[in-house]
């Protein structure tokens, strides 16, 4: 939308206005000879449009006011003044744009004007208009349709009208049939900027758009910064704080909508200023204006509006059936108040009386099935009903009552009931009999349906009250209601009645008009007295939210943090209602003050405080509830808070449990400084949620679900963390007794032989000719056997001694090769290495089918789309990134993380045997007795050796390999920074700074798998706990995938201990497959989990979705690949390699390490790719 | 001779940052600490003659069983409003690699944060933007510390 200009003529020599001095009698000049003047100065211009911009342009505004009605209906100025007052369509409105700008009196004197000439069909279309608002009310929709339909066939197509069909048709058939009605609507053609308004109103009424969602939304798209967005605002229920200038902008685009918008805009445009509209002439025209309409149009609210800038009424007629409950209701007659309105059938029409209704019940319980009554009308009054009993009543449950009232407000925010409904709700926060009117209090009371004696205190003066409340009075005399309430102002004594008030509203009123005078403590002494009085509820609760305002203003700061503790612990509405941004503004002025001397520090409702602030308004102040935590401890001497339960005596019981339940929350207690890691914390709060338990149930209470659900997750998490380290300090392993097993029969064998070698004396010829060369030359010759080839025997050793070795390490099943391949090598190494850079989109995956890298979208959308050079250079260089890192991760995969041999020279794990040590083992073992004496000797040196080769890979891993994946990453820096990219993406330099200590912790991660487990035993455990274990880790390694996993089981499925590890690589395996490939270009998958145990045998589904782009037929092709080679010999070779889907490794975990016998079956089932797994239960289970 | 707090989550630039401080200060004792939570207990408990702190790091030291909580984006600035509500005052120099902290609407540039470091902490000596692979933070630094430590002749 473009900024309308001023059009005025570069050079004018024609007057306008009549002569400054005019004689008086001419100052009388009818209207017809003044507009027959007009005329003549028009004719004299160049054309009529010009002569018509002119004279709006120049004119005097009250002559301008006086006159340009007539230029609405003359045959000659109709079709450029106003072609089509009341359009049968959009499309018969001009669309000429926006040719007039002439400043606030100019444009309000012509909107006025042209409406004044249609004041009988605008007074005609008021009351239909609240026909058509009361019947949204009523609920009767059909009702409405033909009210609405009425309205088009006597006042044509509005926006008004739009807006009422658009809510309708959202109300009554839902969003498709709101679509559809846009749809025509747009067709229709007409001024764009209807439709763009048109669009507002859609978008407002749809049914998940909340208050707070759509003021924000509202605000972001439409800053206020010309006359349109002003008008967005107004229309759409805000209220901003505008001025004269502002209010001709928004009054100047009514010169293109139908004539009942233009009334309304109006009226919109100077309900907002009437806000803040400073005195002066603008102020004199308006009142003057608005004097003039309110003569001609039968209207209540421009009564209102003539009071609001300063002018006088002589009568406001409120609404009859109202003031009748009204004056029952002072008189305490509350029965009487509920029985009017169930024998009328409870016809909500009003939501005043609504209102009325539900307190008046609420103090008699006369009738006990009244509140239910009108909460069961159907329609928008009864929902409105049922929200307001719970508000009223400041129900816990109110808060979601509130949000929904707001939103019912919001949707039907032009209409009056709706404005009379957000008074109400206005008041809880800020009670307007006490203190002065908020903006919003006063437009609304501008705007409201029906006139009563409590709107007076929402006029935006107290003249303005004192006004509205004489006007009131002359009218109803002897009315307590009005009466009442006029007790508070300074017109009691010009009441020609005196009247008493009853009870406790007498105690009340008398507390208002206190703080109505200034009068705070005397106010609060009245409430103090009050709040602890035998009155209903719903009294004392509005007192006590009357006395927190009161002790803020007086400056008792902790005396109001308490009673808004107190309240909130009572119920969660008072969170959404009490001032708690104007309480912590207030106590964040003593918060650092010294401990002794701070009023505030130490008090558990200060805490409550600022966790009412995080809880409904802002994180801003998350650090000072933390501080606040620490100073209740502080005050109370202790360290811990789940030693408050000790101390509970000194405090009130629910704000105890209230402070340690949802104040002592982990990100609260991992500020104390008494609390040293992670666990610490999590213990902490398992024993606050202990303790809470023990409070409420020393109460005569049931402690709720959520603390065992927080205990049980807390718990289950603790118990899925430890696993998963011990798992990652188990991922060297060597099944030593399957490989004896294995090697049992021709190892036994071949020991034997070698015993009946060594003892059958086969080198006696060596040592016989030894013996007599040295009985012939003495002990001095030395005698070497030279080239000698090895005995049968030696050969036989070191055959037996390489065999085990390379059972030990290369056994496809059982040696650590494979358990190297399978729980480091097979995804781990890779995706803990690439977590961290993928975590901080460092680098990206590189695509099977080209070979090259994926384009890094998360930086590059970061550039603007013209900056085709960066773009490129940038891809260019993450992408080399990402190569640099893979070449470093699969050198350290293929590679370091091997047993070395003449195709591995780099592998770390060197089991080679030297001539030497072949011949020490020779030695020590040659003299070994038995079997089993000997393959001891033999796995204890293997492990020995093995500790020596973990040894070398940590220090490689923290040596070089670290120092050439920081070198990557500095060469990144480098490469951006050289390039023009660095200045343009200033956070990815953020990220490579941080991704360098993360690869460092990830290092290390990485380096603490290459240990060998002291402790192998593990406690028999729920399947759950090692499918949330696999999950964790495929979590971390996938951080930014939203993964949403469920499990189920048909039973709890107690497992036994040692299998803990297998199970935990199967769920890793499985779930790294789907994330892998589920997840792949997507940004969440959804897992689900299902395991069934029934006659000896564990049934396992594991099923993930696929993303709308899945190839599914290539997919297909795959499945029966898995099916087809799952556990046959080409499979079975793979073992001990990685990359591919890693079925392999798992037949290898269930057939080899589980030692299961077993089915596995992967098939496509609606979109998402499932593996089944069925197995034996004997020994595990 | 001084001691010095020196609160820094990662290795290699606290080892850089004390081989600097030993080769050009006389230096008793260089206590690390590598959290925030570590760090805000040593500073509220600390002697020494200066502090040098990160601005950004996890609430608790990291190692393979712990990782380290939630990161502080402002770390070091939360430290300091804790030493000034508990009384503490030592001279503090912040000592960072980023140029930017927090995420979306809390970001802030190192300029910002230094304003607003200026402007509430009367301890806030200033901050130095460490490169790992730069030495100009070495001169900045030295000459913030200025005569608050004895240099080595």
């Amino acid at each position: 939308m473009q900024a309308k200009k001023a059009c005025l003529p570069a050079k004018t020599f024609v007057a306008w206005n009549l002569p400054k001095q005019m004689p008086s009698r001419k100052k009388h000049l009818k209207a017809d000879v003044q507009f027959e003047k007009i005329r003549a100065t028009i004719r004299l211009q160049s054309n009529v449009d010009v002569g018509i911009r002119n004279y709006r342009a120049k004119t005097d505004p009250s002559l301008l006011f006086r006159t340009a009605r007539k230029f609405a209906t003359h045959p000659a100025y109709r079709r450029i003044v106003l072609s089509s007052p009341f359009p049968a369509s959009f499309s018969d409105l001009p669309k000429r744009g926006f040719p007039y700008l002439v400043g606030y009196q100019r444009e309000l004197a012509w909107a006025a004007s042209l409406i004044s000439e249609y004041s009988a069909k605008i007074s005609a279309f008021i009351e239909a208009k609240d026909a058509v608002e009361r019947s949204f009310l009523d609920g009767d929709f059909t009702a409405t349709t033909l009210l609405l339909k009425d309205v088009e066939d006597r006042f044509g197509q509005s926006l008004w009208l739009v807006e009422n069909r658009i809510n309708l048709a959202q109300i009554s058939d839902g969003v498709a049939a709101k679509n559809r009605l846009v749809r025509a609507i747009s067709s229709e053609g007409g001024p764009s900027f209807i439709h763009y308004l048109v669009s507002w109103y859609s978008y407002r009424a749809g049914a998940d758009v909340s208050r707070s969602v759509f003021d924000r939304f509202l605000d972001d798209e439409t800053p206020l910064d010309f006359g349109l967005p002003y008008l967005v605002h107004v229309l759409n229920g805000h209220f901003p704080h505008i001025g004269y200038t502002e209010a001709g902008d928004m009054l100047s685009y009514t010169d293109n909508l139908p004539m009942i918008d233009r009334y309304e805009i109006l009226l919109l445009t100077l309900q907002a200023l009437a806000t803040s509209a400073d005195p002066g002439e603008p102020r004199d025209f308006t009142l003057m204006t608005l004097r003039t309409l309110s003569e001609s149009i039968t209207d209540q609210r421009l009564k209102r509006l003539v009071l609001a800038f300063g002018g006088t009424v002589e009568i406001i007629e409120p609404n009859g059936a109202l003031l009748g409950l009204l004056n029952s209701y002072t008189l305490c007659e509350y029965a009487a108040v509920v029985r009017t309105i169930s024998e009328g059938g409870y016809r909500l029409d009003d939501v005043d009386k609504i209102h009325l209704g539900i307190r008046s019940a609420l103090f008699d319980d006369t009738d006990p099935e009244f509140l239910d009554n009108i909460s069961a009308i159907r329609g928008i009054g009864g929902q409105i009903s049922s929200d307001l009993r719970l508000t009223t009543n400041f129900s816990d449950s109110a808060v979601e009552a509130r949000l929904r009232l707001q939103k019912i407000a919001l949707t039907f925010c032009n209409s009056g009931w709706a404005s009379s409904l957000a008074l109400i709700l206005a008041r809880q926060l800020n009670d307007e009999r006490a203190f002065p009117p908020t903006t919003e209090q006063i437009v609304h009371a501008l705007r409201a349906a029906s006139d009563h004696p409590l709107i007076a205190f929402a006029m935006p003066t107290k003249e303005s009250t004192e006004s509205y409340l004489l006007a009131m009075l002359r009218s109803n005399p002897s009315s307590p209601a009005i009466l009442g309430v006029a007790r508070l102002t300074g017109i009691e004594d010009s009441a020609p009645v005196k009247f008493e008030l009853l009870g406790e509203r007498r105690g009340r009123f008398e507390a208002l008009q206190q703080a109505r005078s200034g009068h705070i403590l005397e106010a609060i002494a009245l409430l103090e007295t009050i709040v602890v009085s035998q009155a209903p509820s719903t009294v004392l609760l509005e007192a006590t939210m009357t006395l927190v305002k009161l002790n803020l203003a007086a400056g008792y700061i902790s005396a109001a943090a308490d009673i808004i503790g107190r309240l909130f612990v009572s119920s969660r509405y008072f969170g959404i209602i009490v001032p708690i941004r104007e309480l912590t503004d207030k106590l964040l002025e003593f918060h650092n003050e010294p401990f002794d001397a701070s009023p505030t520090r130490g008090r558990i409702s200060v805490a409550i405080a600022f966790d009412i602030y995080s809880r409904y308004i802002s994180s801003n102040r998350d650090a000072e509830r933390a501080d606040a935590y620490k100073d209740v401890l502080k005050r109370t001497a202790i360290t811990h808070a789940s030693e408050l339960v000790l101390r509970a005596n000194e405090f009130s019981t629910d704000e105890l449990i209230y402070f340690l339940r949802y104040v002592c929350i982990p990100d609260v207690l991992d500020q104390s400084l008494a609390l040293r890691s992670s666990r610490d914390v999590e213990d902490e709060r398992v024993a606050i949620l202990v303790a809470v338990s023990e409070l409420i149930l020393s109460s005569g209470k049931a402690p709720p679900e959520g603390l065992k659900d927080e205990l049980r997750d807390i718990r289950t998490r603790q118990v899925v963390r430890d696993t998963t380290l011990r798992l990652d300090q188990s991922k060297i392993y060597v099944n030593v007794d399957a490989i004896r097993r294995a090697v049992d029969v021709q190892m036994r064998e071949n020991w034997n032989r070698y015993q009946l070698m060594l003892n059958g004396n086969e080198e006696s010829a060596f040592r016989d000719i030894a013996r007599i060369v040295r009985s012939a030359l003495g002990d001095q010759i030395t005698l070497i056997q030279l080239n000698a080839p090895l005995s049968e025997r030696q050969t036989l050793f070191r055959r037996m001694v390489a065999e085990l070795r390379d059972n030990f390490t290369s056994n496809k099943e059982f040696g650590l090769n494979s358990n190297l391949s399978a729980n480091i090598r097979h995804g781990y190494v890779l995706r803990e290495l690439r977590g961290p850079l993928v975590g901080r989109n460092l680098i990206t995956n590189k695509d099977s089918e080209s070979g090259s890298y994926h384009d890094n979208s998360h930086w590059l959308e970061r550039l603007s789309i013209d900056e085709d050079l960066q773009r490129s250079e940038l891809s260019d260089i993450l992408a080399l990134f990402s190569a640099r890192i893979d070449n470093h991760i699969d050198r350290l995969n293929r590679h370091l993380l091997r047993i070395r041999s003449e195709s591995n020279p780099d592998g770390l794990f060197n089991y080679s045997l030297s001539e030497m040590a072949l011949e020490a083992v020779s030695r020590k073992w040659g003299k070994l007795q038995t079997y089993e004496e000997f393959i001891d000797a033999a796995f204890a040196s293997f492990w020995d050796t093995t500790e020596r080769n973990l040894n070398r890979v940590r220090a490689t891993l923290q040596g070089s390999v670290l120092a050439e994946l920081i070198e990557v990453i500095n060469l990144l820096e480098v490469d951006i920074r050289a390039s023009t990219i660095g200045a343009r993406l200033p956070s990815l330099d953020t990220s490579i700074t941080m991704v360098k200590t993360e690869i460092r912790d990830a290092i290390e991660r990485v380096s603490s798998w290459f240990t060998l487990s002291g402790n192998n035993e593990y406690q028999d455990f729920d399947l759950e706990i090692s499918y949330q274990a696999g999950l964790q880790t495929v979590k971390t390694y996938y951080k930014n995938l939203s993964i949403k996993a469920q499990y189920s089981a048909n039973r709890p499925l107690i497992m036994l201990g040692w299998c803990l590890p297998m199970f935990a690589r199967l769920f890793f395996l499985i779930l790294d497959n789907a994330a892998m490939h589920g997840g792949h270009e997507r940004d969440s998958l959804i897992v689900n989990v299902r395991a069934e145990q029934n006659d000896g045998s564990l049934f396992l589904s594991v099923a993930n979705d696929l993303g709308p782009n899945h190839d599914l037929s290539k997919l297909q092709a795959r499945v029966a690949e898995i099916n087809g080679e799952y556990g046959q010999e080409r499979a079975i070779e793979l073992i001990g390699e990685e990359g591919g889907s890693g079925y392999p490794k798992i037949w290898k975990v269930l057939k080899t390490d589980l030692n299961r016998t077993h089915a596995l079956s992967a098939y496509l089932s609606d979109n998402f790719f499932v593996v089944d797994i069925m197995m034996n239960t004997e020994g595990i289970l | 001779m001084s001691d010095i707090l020196l609160i820094e989550d990662d290795n290699e630039k606290a080892k850089n940052i004390a081989d600097f401080l030993n080769d050009r200060y006389i230096v008793n004792e260089i206590v690390v600490a590598k959290s925030f939570q570590s760090g805000l207990l040593a500073a509220l408990e600390s002697k020494a003659k200066l502090i040098l702190l990160d601005m950004t790091m996890t609430n608790f030291e990291r190692s393979p069983q712990e990782d380290g909580g939630r990161p502080h984006h402002f770390a070091g600035r939360e430290i300091l409003r804790q030493m000034l509500r508990e009384g503490v005052h030592i001279p503090v120099i912040v000592v960072t690699q980023y140029g930017r902290f927090g995420e979306e609407s809390e970001e802030v540039t190192l300029s910002e944060l230094q304003t607003e470091l200026r402007g509430k902490f009367s301890d806030y000596l200033g901050t130095i933007h460490y490169r790992s692979n730069v030495d100009e933070w070495k001169n900045k630094l030295d000459a913030m510390i200025g005569a608050l430590l004895e240099r080595r002749v």
